[in-house]
């Protein structure tokens, strides 16, 4: 590999503070050799070919926190070359993939087959999560001790809860012992039982059955109270109303957890279901305006760790069914930067604090050393031109699976090109 | 546990530093319907007595067990039956002594 360097970049690398117009040197090996003002044009050797990026934006690669993949199982809705191309081309080169597949991530074996083709067939980094439960039955906890040894990153039941309150005690107690993050979809089956969308004049509207929001807020209540006397590694997946930006913000200040949020939750709310639109149809579902205010607002006050695309490939047969015979989630790997891009530009939140929450807050959660820019790590960043215009079209998606929640949405901001290990493997 | 004067220990490793005794208890599986453990095998990975964890220990320490044991969860096989390092089978034998005197003793009361 040549080595190959850029100018005239703004380069925001949340981990190392850097927020600055600059450049960057990606050395021989696809590792980074230098970064920020110091590299400019007076000091970089003149017969190379120097890359003037003109003020477009390089990040490092993104790190998403939640993505489900179609293999083993479900491989026509996405596997895991389909989920590389998508990702990179939007600026995403590490993701966590959810255990929710058939069979089940819950055992040694099926981590080996998963790895192998996590690294034969994917151009990013994948680092698979194993189901807190056996099969995701919730009723009997998997090996965390053997499937961390063989590189589970983090336990959870993806869609499913852990309902048993003397379960989850017991799964933060071995946890504890053995060091391993937990992630939990926060939902109480009873309180959330047949619901469809949020509770509220829209479900009493269309006349679907209704989540409301305590069942989220009692779940994680629940389990920030069990956390103050097992403090393991914690985190919930998504937060969805604001309510539960209230208990947190309560709560941090006695107990130590992490939180995420799901770019749908932070840029749609439940108007955009209009008649019954199933794509659209989300876990946890999309609620008031005011809640999606309140989840910008928790990002802002820093009391929201991460973002997350949620990304949830359906096939259209699966999608295109009455409201309640649909399936849940939406895809969004792809569309994840631009559209969080979309509360830089309406002014919601800091480019940086975008950023943070999208690089170096899930690489610190999860323990690795990716989302940075740091010299003699490797060079996974995208470039992006921030105010580049752009529709979203399903058939233009590259992910196998079409259900976007943003069709037709009109986008300010786009991903030109996306390095692995230095090395250019997405370009506009 | 500390009100009991116990140092606990979730790193075996650690615990075991330095003992002279290393007395393993048997895994009542009968009593374990609603799953402390995940399985078998990991519970003797991490908790169960072998020759790795065992170097942690002093060089001359003994193992006991008030058995019945379970070979390969609490106590790997070969140690069980280490005549140099294990007394289990005198423990058990002499268990059984213990066990008659003190009914004894308090029948005779």
């Amino acid at each position: 590999m040549k080595k190959q360097y850029f100018i005239n970049a703004n380069i925001i690398d949340p981990h190392n503070s850097i927020n600055e117009v600059g450049g960057l040197i990606i050395d021989e090996s696809g590792k980074i050799e230098a970064v920020g003002k110091k590299v400019n044009t007076n000091n970089l050797p003149i017969r190379e070919k120097i890359i003037d990026l003109k003020g477009k934006y390089i990040f490092p690669g993104l790190v998403d926190m939640r993505v489900f993949v179609g293999e083993p199982g479900y491989e026509y809705k996405e596997n895991f070359r389909t989920l590389s191309e998508a990702a990179l081309s939007g600026g995403v080169t590490s993701v966590v993939t959810m255990p929710n597949t058939d069979p089940v991530i819950d055992n040694v074996s099926i981590v080996d087959f998963l790895k192998r083709r996590g690294r034969d067939k994917s151009k990013i980094n994948i680092f698979p999560c194993a189901s807190l439960t056996k099969n995701i039955e919730g009723t009997n906890m998997t090996e965390f001790g053997l499937l961390q040894n063989k590189g589970i990153i983090a336990f959870t039941d993806g869609i499913k809860t852990i309902q048993n309150p003397r379960l989850m005690s017991r799964i933060m107690n071995s946890a504890k012992d053995l060091g391993c993050l937990i992630m939990q979809h926060a939902e109480d089956y009873e309180l959330a039982k047949n619901g469809m969308i949020n509770s509220g004049i829209i479900a009493t509207k269309l006349g679907l059955s209704s989540i409301p929001e305590i069942a989220e807020r009692i779940l994680i209540e629940r389990d920030l109270t069990l956390l103050e006397k097992v403090k393991c590694r914690y985190h919930i997946s998504q937060l969805s109303s604001q309510k539960s930006v209230e208990v947190i913000k309560y709560r941090k200040k006695v107990v130590k957890f992490t939180s995420g949020v799901s770019i749908n939750n932070l840029s749609l709310n439940e108007n955009d279901i209009g008649d019954f639109r199933t794509f659209l149809k989300l876990s946890p579902p999309l609620r008031r305006e005011e809640d999606r205010i309140a989840l910008v607002q928790g990002l802002k006050d820093g009391l929201i760790d991460v973002i997350v695309s949620d990304h949830k490939p359906e096939d259209e047969e699966s999608k295109r069914l009455t409201f309640s015979q649909a399936a849940t989630g939406a895809s969004g790997i792809e569309t994840l930067l631009s559209l969080s891009l979309e509360l830089y530009h309406n002014d919601s939140l800091k480019l940086e604090t975008i950023i943070k929450s999208l690089t170096s807050n899930p690489a610190k959660i999860l323990k690795i050393d990716k989302g940075n820019l740091s010299i003699g790590n490797d060079a996974d960043l995208c470039i992006v031109d921030i105010d580049k215009p752009w529709i979203v079209k399903k058939d233009k998606l590259i992910s196998k699976s079409k259900n976007t929640s943003i069709e037709d949405k009109k986008l300010q901001g786009k991903v030109i090109n996306t390095f692995v290990k230095g090395k250019e493997l997405f370009k506009l | 546990m500390k009100k009991f004067g116990v140092n606990a220990f979730t790193d075996m490793k650690k615990g075991l530093k330095d003992c002279d005794i290393v007395m393993m208890l048997r895994l009542q599986n009968e009593r374990m319907s609603s799953s402390y453990l995940s399985s078998n095998r990991e519970y003797y990975e991490y908790y169960g007595l072998t020759p790795d964890k065992l170097e942690h220990a002093k060089s001359d320490a003994l193992i006991m067990h008030p058995g019945p044991m379970n070979r390969g969860i609490e106590i790997d096989t070969i140690l069980a039956d280490d005549i140099n390092k294990s007394v289990i089978k005198e423990q058990v034998e002499l268990g059984v002594a213990v066990r008659m005197a003190c009914l004894k003793i308090f029948c005779l009361k």
